[in-house]
């Protein structure tokens, strides 16, 4: 023992703070463990729930026991395992549909390297895709939201390279090609606000397509989704969801196309109630011009008015402009919008219902 | 919710590819020391300002960077894994509520952290015992070491391990937990001392002669096992 070796060998431990080596390699051999995912997942939704029914319970001032037997009731759901394998079907208003979001934001956070964090975006993007099918029949109204989300997950898949990126384009490209069966069965209400923002309107690689549509003629173009094609570049916060856009789309390929739409399918026109949604990101959709002749469009609900607005000028801001409307994309797409590429995301924009088409800002942007 | 600098050795492990569930235990793992963010704490200081609002962002932070250890630690002391996956996520709900109370940085968090893991596991182990004890008034005292002993010291793979976990349980409680917290919690001594209430130098001393009484204990247990024993500290 250390008695001869070390004169004052028990001396020292008492004045250090220091470890002994074998000691802890024994310790922690013996008793480290980790946390399983979805155990982690489970906490982190219960953290979640607890911070959100303490915020609601202290806002209308009922009392803590309330909230304690809120919670209680939850954490029975949480508290079996089978909750988050059975949170994996949950759809946006499922009672487990933010377990299931819970256990995505686990996963992230996990993923320390970028192609791990890449392969999770991806999976997310699958997932967001998986589920916007599934609701479009049923509850249309989330799928723009969905599509949205599905885009920011591809762009961030797409972003941080490797093997998923390419996984990620792939993807994109087939929902751009599927997302007009979605937006053919929504209705143009459901346009939701502008959020598209950073989704790039993946339909459409965006060619940009014949610039003529620049010209605003975009006759009836909603596909403008493909607006912005999925550059890189983080779409400017100020996209309007595209979704709105979806409903546009209508017009175009659609043969019943949305019935708002139906009106401005015309004249490019309803590319002037896109652009001024139109996402600030780049897709400069050209809008501009139409403005006049739309305005009846984009009255409506701007939401689905905006996408009219799209096909017009988009053909401008493909350029890579995809702001984020990704999700009016599934609409658009129809419109194969070789030339809304760019417009997509401007259309989103239709959030704004006010024909300013931004000007094209976004033009150039590098595809990723 | 990154938690990119401060991530503890085992969300390294997984990172470079390793189980993801986590089912499998330490063991199989090299051992690396806990990374730590620039400020030397277990997790950024914005992350303890956000605990301190009460925002769940910040707690779930928290979680990611600390909850392997804290489970590590409550699974020693109460050794059913559900059991101790249920003190984790209440001690966690308590830091949300009671986060605004916490002065100081993010050392002092994760003081506060296990401080509070170690008394729910007191509470759970008192509460077992009591229970115990009403149904079978007329029995002897149930041993206490009972209470400690559960499905996990069963389930370790490793021999050697099930021999240190029993071991473990010879030691006086205060030596286990400050051995367990050091250890196992990756504490400092002083640290330590907040959490049980003590002084540095009682840690140190306990520490000590915790650590010389399970190599003597453990010596003994290997000799008679098996000749290729591992190292002990002696």
């Amino acid at each position: 023992m250390g008695r001869q070796g070390q004169p004052d060998d028990r001396m020292r431990h008492f004045d250090e703070d220091r470890e002994d080596s074998a000691v802890a390699e024994l310790l922690r051999r013996a008793y480290a463990r980790r946390v399983d995912l979805d155990t982690a997942a489970r906490h982190l939704w219960a953290i979640d729930v607890a911070a959100r029914s303490r915020r609601r319970a202290e806002r209308a001032g009922r009392s803590r026991r309330a909230v304690v037997a809120v919670l209680t009731s939850l954490m029975v759901v949480a508290t079996s395992g089978v909750g988050v394998a059975a949170s994996n079907g949950a759809l946006p208003g499922d009672p487990l549909y933010s377990l299931k979001r819970g256990t995505e934001r686990v996963r992230l956070v996990l993923a320390v390297n970028p192609e791990t964090d890449a392969q999770v975006q991806l999976a997310i993007a699958r997932k967001r895709w998986d589920e916007a099918q599934r609701a479009a029949e049923a509850r249309p109204d989330v799928v723009p939201d969905l599509l949205k989300d599905t885009f920011v997950a591809l762009q961030a898949a797409e972003q941080r390279g490797g093997a998923a990126a390419s996984e990620a384009v792939a993807l994109r490209s087939e929902i751009t090609e599927n997302s007009s069966r979605i937006a053919l069965g929504e209705r143009p209400p459901s346009a939701p606000a502008a959020e598209e923002a950073p989704d790039e309107p993946a339909p459409v690689p965006s060619t940009q397509g014949p610039s003529p549509e620049a010209d605003a003629e975009a006759p009836a173009e909603p596909t403008p989704p493909a607006s912005p094609e999925p550059t890189a570049s983080p779409s400017p916060p100020a996209d309007e969801p595209p979704s709105s856009d979806a409903a546009t789309v209508e017009p175009e390929q659609t043969p019943g196309g949305s019935d708002t739409w139906r009106a401005p399918p015309e004249s490019g026109e309803s590319p002037a109630q896109e652009t001024p949604t139109a996402a600030p990101t780049a897709t400069p959709e050209a809008p501009a011009p139409e403005p006049g002749t739309v305005p009846p469009p984009a009255t409506d609900g701007g939401g689905g008015d905006t996408s009219a607005g799209e096909p017009g000028p988009q053909p401008d801001a493909q350029p890579g402009a995809q702001p984020g409307a990704p999700p009016a994309d599934g609409p658009e797409t129809p419109a194969e919008q070789p030339e809304s590429a760019a417009d997509p995301a401007p259309a989103a924009a239709p959030d704004d219902g006010d024909g300013e088409r931004p000007s094209a800002p976004g033009w150039g942007r590098p595809r990723p | 919710m990154r938690v990119a600098p401060c991530v503890s050795y085992s969300l390294r492990r997984r990172a470079c590819g390793n189980d993801p569930k986590g089912t499998d235990t330490a063991e199989e793992c090299p051992l690396e020391p806990d990374v730590q963010n620039e400020q030397g704490g277990p997790f950024p200081e914005e992350v303890a300002q956000g605990v301190r609002q009460g925002d769940p962002d910040a707690v779930g932070s928290v979680y990611v960077a600390l909850a392997d250890r804290l489970l590590g630690y409550l699974m020693a002391r109460v050794p059913d894994r559900a059991t101790a996956e249920d003190l984790l996520e209440a001690t966690f709900l308590e830091l949300l509520q009671n986060g605004r109370t916490i002065r100081g940085g993010a050392a002092a968090i994760k003081v506060w952290l296990f401080r509070a893991a170690h008394f729910n596991a007191l509470d759970h182990i008192r509460k077992v015992q009591r229970r115990a004890e009403d149904l079978c008034e007329d029995l002897y005292t149930i041993e206490v070491a009972d209470t400690h002993r559960g499905p996990e010291d069963q389930a370790v793979a490793d021999d050697l391990s099930r021999h240190v976990r029993d071991t473990m349980m010879e030691l006086s409680d205060e030596q286990r937990q400050v051995l367990l917290l050091r250890y196992v919690g990756g504490l400092s001594a002083p640290e330590t001392g907040r959490v049980l209430g003590k002084s540095d130098g009682a840690v140190r001393a306990l520490q000590h002669r915790g650590e010389r009484a399970l190599a003597r204990l453990l010596e003994r247990a290997v000799d008679q096992a098996a000749p290729s024993s591992r190292d002990e500290a002696s």
